[in-house]
């Protein structure tokens, strides 16, 4: 099933009188292919989940289009839009036995009885809880709930897949655990699927697709690993990437680009002032290297190294700087040079924030 | 600004799961009620053990310990013991009105030709032979009569007005233009008298003369409207079919009750189940939109079963409740609860006995402990289907 | 794409659906929109879906609000009816064809007659209201203050068989208030306190449910705040009215407000044991006789159809508008309070 998202907004009117409306969503515009993993990305109040209850006919959008398959399902009812979705919360009915969860959907459906349960126990098996068929919700762990709560989003064979932060509420080891399991039921049935996260590091490791928001506004779409390495604009390479990238103050002056004093690296813009952002990794120790920090300290890691370090027209406290274990440091530094790779300095418009490319 | 809705938006859904189990503790707490009575009971007959008395003995240790002068031993252990004090009133009030007079209810059903002044002539089941066998009160009614009353009254309008309640209460969760307005007005008829409204009712069903014919009454207005001749609903008429020489059912007078019973039973039911309703996650009602279910099978797989604890509660104490009905039937028929007591409730058949010329207190000690007995047993039943629901 | 094991697996079993290719994923059309719900699952018209929708939400809209209107009215139809009746004249209550509005002149008379105990001295209603406010104001002030210190010493004090007294406290709520309704009627005519207030108060001061309710939201309220107090240097009584009872007040509104309106409404008791009618409380009252002794009304050739002895249901009305005014008024004021209270406390008033 192709989805095609075309200019959906969705604006709450306030709660209280007088009060302001709320653009939780503006003008969004995606196409998303057949069979690909989306991820909606954003910070919490994005708008990521009001998205995602428009694409399930659950909450109705203000103006705008959804095409599944360029049919216009703006309007229908959720109930007829053929789609699995699991809820943060799994929605499990507490009163029903996990068989019951997952039989639920094809009651509705009106598919006789052998027929019902041998597509429940397949659901089942794919999501490896045969075994739990006569449980209550109540007596599963929250990894089985959420695995109970898939199988029946995907019972009814949807035509779209629809997770909602699915892995908020597992913890740690579960959460890496699932979002592998997501990933293969995804390729195994080949469906659509749109998840809701706002863990960066789970979306860029599960998504075909990504799309970043912010305030309702879509800031970024493509493959995980091209927003990575080419930011649209300051808030997509703050919020990919961990440790976050470093943020200084600069400016461009005859093609090059001074942070403090220092020119760090050229450049072909014109003159302005603007932010230079330079991810921990793009740091390569050089005792003559052309960029210096003050240095705090050094966190050893196994792998690499964390220098962290501070300076003056840096817009965060600190300074982190990754860089391989094998590289020796002096002892006893004040102050460490480094050179800067250049793929992995990116420049912004001091105003605006968007990618100075 | 979209940030901050947004935000409610998730805050709401993280409480919601956090919140959850408290809020279902709340609406619950009456149905933990029952189930605390009961082990509550459980514990009167299963032995004075508590866990006070320790901690007092505890605390004389204690005292011993620090070596105390006797007087401040007094003095704290009184102290101790202080929440007597404050139990007090209530207690000598509940030994006199309560616990007294349960005892000598006990003892007096015993008694022959008791008196008002406490004299009788002696001991024996005279009192019970004579509610049995078919006594037929200083009324008219036997004691089978308003048993068959009682349970015919509260078996039909109980589950009846509950269904409609769950009917009404989800009619009313489904709207929001003016869905105050609507819980208000349907609230209206509980903070009534009983009694008043039983008279305002009955004028629905009675039949005037209006000097030149019949006034029907407003039932039977309506009624004509579909070509349905009058009824005479309150008169005596003749009783539709008999159990014995006993038990006579009235159909007409039957229904009168039973129509004014679930009248004023439905506000409670309605708000409790209302409230219950609220109380639902609604994500369980976009899991089953999403799972494709129409909204009959949400009434009935998905709602009526996240609320089942609020309809049972409503069901056992909507029957207890009217297992002891009494100003109803009096509003409606006057205290003679029909001409003859014919639809006279057993609690009716108790209060005739001391009311009138010729009280017979023995009967009616004896009927109060055979209406108590039937309770017991209607509670028996009701912890056996409801417990075994639960498993 | 590593293909669809189960999904082929699950086609076997159900989906007809005949254009299924093992498609490489990013063409992989799993079922036509809707396939779940229609039994044509090639063809799904998402328009005429939307349209009968529409259609279906606006019947069910209407239906709904139907449905309440008519539950709403039938509600309220018999509070207009005991209005409308009371403003009638009895001949107009009794026409064959029933009026909805007092036609023949709004008989605000029937009130004066119903009130003034001249002309009624069966039904003195100025003392009957007295007698109620009496007995409903102290019973419900003392009720509640014993409520209140009960619900205090078995939420928050130790005392030796503390457990057990709660208990058997709680297991008289089993018993039929009836059993021990005889006992207190024997018990108080022997001590000639017939035709008294206090047997109208004393039996009734102590409700052991609202005690448990009271006491189980006093348990609510966390330890840490009552050993505050005690750092304080707060007495136990102290800490219950400065500290307990303004945090549960709006459940002790409710208790109070369902405790009047409960002796308000009672019955059965004043009855019995006053059997002096002008020692009887309010709701008695609507049981007289409300005939037309002196004529007052209907003395004319035109009703003369109408004994002076005969009960008129234009007067009854108009004793059950009095009795159940103050319960409306009460409502809409409190109708929060109310409301709250019933919903927690699962009882009638």
């Amino acid at each position: 099933m192709k989805i095609s998202i075309q200019h959906l907004t969705k604006i709450f009117p306030s709660r209280n009188k007088g009060g302001k409306e709320v653009h939780a969503v503006e003008d969004m515009n995606i196409e998303i292919p057949s069979g690909k993993l989306v991820g909606l990305l954003g910070p919490s109040g994005c708008g990521k989940s009001t998205t995602l209850f428009m694409l399930s006919g659950l909450e109705s959008p203000t103006s705008g289009k959804i095409l599944f398959d360029d049919q216009d399902v703006t309007t229908l009812a959720a109930e007829k839009r053929g789609i699995g979705l699991v809820f943060q919360n799994y929605a499990l009915y507490p009163h029903m036995t996990v068989e019951q969860n997952i039989r639920f959907p094809l009651d509705n459906m009106r598919i006789k009885k052998d027929e019902g349960n041998a597509r429940a126990l397949d659901a089942a098996r794919l999501v490896q809880i045969e075994d739990l068929m006569a449980r209550k919700p109540s007596e599963l762990s929250g990894g089985q709930q959420q695995r109970v709560a898939i199988a029946r989003a995907l019972v009814k064979m949807p035509n779209v897949l629809l997770l909602d932060e699915p892995l908020s509420n597992l913890d740690a080891r579960l959460r890496l655990q699932t979002r592998e399991e997501i990933k293969r039921i995804q390729r195994e049935t080949g469906i659509t699927t749109v998840f809701v996260t706002h863990d960066q590091e789970e979306a860029m490791s599960i998504c075909d697709i990504m799309v970043v928001m912010k305030l309702g506004v879509v800031q970024q779409i493509g493959e995980p690993q091209s927003i990575y390495d080419d930011p649209a604009n300051l808030f997509v390479a703050n919020f990919l990437g961990t440790p976050p990238i470093n943020i200084f103050k600069g400016k461009i002056e005859g093609g090059k680009v001074y942070v403090g004093d220092e020119a760090i690296s050229a450049t072909e813009h014109e003159d302005q002032e603007v932010y230079v952002g330079i991810r921990p990794e793009g740091f390569i120790y050089d005792p003559d290297g052309v960029f210096t920090l003050d240095l705090d300290h050094v966190e050893v890691m196994g792998r690499d190294k964390s220098v962290v370090s501070t300076h003056q027209a840096s817009t965060k406290p600190t300074v982190r700087c990754i860089i391989d274990s094998d590289v020796k440091l002096p002892e006893k530094a004040d102050k460490l040079k480094f050179n800067i790779k250049p793929n992995k300095l990116f420049l912004f418009n001091g105003e605006t924030e968007e990618r100075i490319r | 600004m979209a940030d901050k809705n947004a935000q409610d938006v998730s805050a709401e859904v993280e409480t919601t799961e956090t919140q959850q189990p408290a809020s279902k503790q709340k609406t619950n707490a009456f149905v933990a009620f029952w189930k605390n009575l009961g082990g509550k009971v459980k514990g009167v007959f299963g032995g004075w053990s508590n866990k006070s008395p320790r901690h007092v003995e505890a605390d004389l240790v204690l005292n011993q310990q620090q070596q105390l002068s006797t007087g401040e031993k007094v003095k704290r252990a009184l102290k101790a013991q202080s929440g007597w004090l404050f139990v007090a009133p209530a207690l000598l009030l509940m030994l006199l009105f309560t616990f007294y007079p349960i005892v000598s209810a006990f003892i007096n059903a015993f008694k022959q030709d008791l008196d008002l002044t406490g004299n009788y002539s002696g001991w024996g089941f005279d009192n019970f032979v004579h509610v049995f066998k078919g006594d037929t009160g200083t009324g008219g009614a036997t004691f089978v009569q308003c048993l068959i009353n009682t349970l015919v009254f509260t078996l039909v309008s109980v589950p009846l007005s509950t269904l409609i309640a769950l009917l009404i209460s989800v009619a009313l969760n489904s709207i929001k233009a003016v869905q105050k307005a609507y819980q208000t007005i349907l609230f209206l008829p509980y903070l009534t008298n009983s009694l008043a409204m039983g008279a305002v009712f009955a004028t629905f069903f009675t039949l005037v003369n209006s000097g030149s014919g019949t006034n029907v009454g407003l039932i039977n207005q309506f009624l004509g409207l579909f070509g349905i001749p009058p009824t005479d609903w309150m008169g005596i008429g003749a009783p539709v079919w008999e159990l014995g020489d006993a038990v006579k059912i009235y159909w007409t007078k039957y229904l009168v009750v039973i129509i004014y019973e679930i009248w004023s039973g439905l506000p409670f039911k309605i708000l409790i189940l209302f409230s219950a309703l609220q109380s639902v996650n609604k994500q369980y009602y976009d899991a089953a939109r999403v799972d494709g279910a129409k909204r009959s099978t949400i009434l009935w797989k998905i709602t009526t079963p996240m609320i089942m604890p609020q309809i049972s509660y409503l069901l056992v104490t909507g029957i207890m409740g009217g297992m002891k009905q009494y100003t109803a039937v009096v509003g409606l028929f006057g205290s003679k609860m029909g001409l003859q007591f014919e639809v006279g409730t057993m609690v009716g058949y108790v209060y005739q006995y001391i009311e009138g010329g010729s009280p017979k207190y023995g009967y009616a000690y004896a009927a109060s402990l055979l209406l108590f007995a039937i309770i017991m047993v209607i509670t028996f039943i009701n912890n056996k289907i409801t417990g075994k629901r639960s498993h | 794409m590593a293909n669809k094991q189960i999904d082929d697996k699950q086609q076997n079993v159900t989906n007809p659906a005949p254009e299924q290719q093992p498609a490489s994923a990013a063409e992989t059309n799993f079922a036509p929109i809707g396939a779940a719900l229609e039994e044509a699952p090639t063809q799904f018209d998402v328009e005429r879906a939307i349209k009968r929708q529409k259609t279906l939400r606006i019947v069910k809209d209407v239906f709904v609000y139907i449905f309440l209107t008519i539950c709403a009215v039938l509600a309220f139809l018999p509070f207009y009816w005991m209005v409308i009746t009371s403003l009638k004249n009895e001949w107009e209550y009794r026409a064959i064809t029933p009026t909805f509005f007092p036609t023949q002149g709004v008989v605000w008379k029937n009130y004066e007659i119903v009130l003034s105990s001249t002309d009624n001295s069966q039904n003195n209603f100025g003392q009957i209201l007295v007698n109620t406010l009496v007995v409903g104001l102290l019973s419900t002030v003392i009720g509640v203050i014993i409520t209140v210190i009960t619900a205090y010493a078995f939420a928050r004090m130790n005392f030796k068989g503390k457990n057990a007294l709660f208990a058997l406290m709680l297991a008289t709520m089993m018993i039929p208030g009836e059993m021990y309704t005889i006992s207190n009627y024997q018990m108080t005519r022997g001590w000639e306190w017939n035709n008294t207030y206090i047997v109208l108060i004393l039996p009734f001061l102590v409700s052991v449910y609202y005690t448990y309710l009271l006491r189980n939201n006093f348990m609510q309220i966390p330890d840490s705040l009552y050993q505050a107090a005690k750092v304080d240097g707060l007495s136990d009584f102290g800490y219950l009215v400065k500290v307990m009872v303004p945090l549960t007040a709006p459940t002790l509104v409710s208790i109070t407000l369902l405790k009047f309106i409960g002796t308000w409404n009672s019955y059965i008791w004043p009855r019995l044991i006053n059997n002096d009618e002008s020692w009887q409380m309010i709701t008695n009252w609507v049981t007289g006789g409300f005939t037309d002794m002196n004529g007052v009304l209907y003395n004319g050739d035109v009703f003369q159809w109408i004994s002076n002895t005969e009960s008129l249901t234009t007067l009854r009305m108009a004793a059950v508008c009095m009795v159940s005014l103050p319960l409306f008024v009460l409502f809409i004021f409190c109708r929060k309070y109310i409301m709250r209270g019933v919903s927690k406390s699962g009882t009638k008033g």
